[in-house]
């Protein structure tokens, strides 16, 4: 059944195709092969705004790569294998990827650089509010038998800085942003997603 | 009555015919080869409707031109060395790799890509043919010229 539904698929890419191909034979014959691909690779591959020919056979040329090099059951472990490739990586960070799930495969089929889960104004604004809290609560458990304002006063600003100082290490830890912006550096097309095939 | 659609240019059923008859093969003999009834091919040399894929396939590997029965124009004998034909099908196989991955998803049958890269490899055989024959009429008049830039 799935075979026949993939021939049937197959079927209206091959008519498409042809139709589009045909455009190209009833045109004016190009001068040689390479103007003659040039005007078929115009006629399959659909542009995006404001892209040029050369662009679309580096974005193609970066799909079909994807799907060459490797092989894997997943389409992520394709891409970091990729990754790995370019040698611009260390190894915890493929484990810190994969852990924090960098990489994520949508339902068309490709492999995105998810975003960065929490924009970096809201994660401060919830590490100073816990950072506060935690001050707030170690003051009243350690000091507010004393019932001095300048005592939990401190209390809170000792705490607020220790909240501070872990919510950063935990960012740190993390590397989320650092590590997308590093993949990004890389491979950019990765940012808008890429085919891959197995 | 013929077909109407924008895959096939108008006469391919007599295109089709022509290369059966090229063949020296009858309906009944060329249809058993496609994998078809005999019924089927009638209708696709009468343009009553429109060869699939697989049959596509198939007469293109009976020796039937693909480029020919579909756009109505054939590939000639190229005097091309193969090492230009290689590279002319490396980059054709690089484009319709890219088509798939791009537009088909990722899939494509092999029946399918046998048959659009048979179509771009005439194609473009032919106009690299057109170019080395332009060159041979400039090195004609232009002997000299020509041997300076070799």
């Amino acid at each position: 059944m799935d075979k026949e539904k993939s021939a049937d698929t197959s079927d209206e890419h091959v008519m498409r195709a042809l139709s589009r191909i045909r455009e190209v034979f009833e045109s004016e014959p190009p001068a040689n092969a390479d103007d003659a691909l040039e005007l078929l690779r115009e006629r399959l591959i659909e542009f995006r705004p404001n892209e040029t020919s050369k662009d679309v056979e580096v974005r193609c040329a970066e799909v079909v790569d994807f799907g060459h090099t490797q092989k894997h059951s997943s389409r992520v472990e394709s891409v970091l294998y990729w990754l790995r490739g370019t040698k611009d990586f260390r190894e915890n960070e493929f484990e810190l990827a994969r852990r924090a799930g960098v990489l994520v495969e949508n339902s068309g089929g490709r492999v995105v650089l998810r975003g960065q889960p929490l924009p970096d104004v809201w994660a401060s604004i919830m590490v100073a509010g816990i950072s506060l809290l935690t001050g707030a609560w170690i003051a009243w458990v350690c000091f507010a038998t004393e019932g001095s304002p300048d005592v939990i006063l401190a209390s809170i600003v000792i705490g607020s800085c220790f909240g501070a100082v872990v919510g950063k290490v935990l960012d740190k830890s993390f590397r989320f942003a650092k590590l997308r912006a590093k993949i990004l550096a890389v491979a950019p097309h990765l940012g808008e997603g890429v085919r891959v095939h197995l | 009555m013929p077909t109407q659609n924008e895959t096939f240019v108008p006469g391919f059923g007599e295109r089709l015919k022509d290369e059966r008859k090229r063949l020296g093969l009858n309906q009944d003999e060329f249809a058993e080869r496609a994998g078809v009834k005999r019924l089927a091919q009638l209708q696709y040399e009468k343009e009553a409707r429109e060869p699939r894929t697989s049959y596509l396939t198939a007469i293109g590997a009976m020796g039937v031109s693909l480029s020919y029965v579909i756009f109505g124009k054939g590939l000639l004998e190229s005097a091309l060395a193969t090492d230009s034909i290689r590279r002319i099908e490396k980059k054709i196989f690089d484009l319709l790799e890219a088509y798939v991955a791009e537009q088909c998803g990722g899939y494509l049958s092999s029946d399918g890509r046998y048959v659009l890269f048979e179509v771009m490899r005439s194609h473009c055989i032919q106009a690299e043919s057109k170019g080395l024959d332009a060159e041979s009429k400039l090195a004609a008049f232009f002997p000299k010229r020509a041997e300076g830039n070799g």
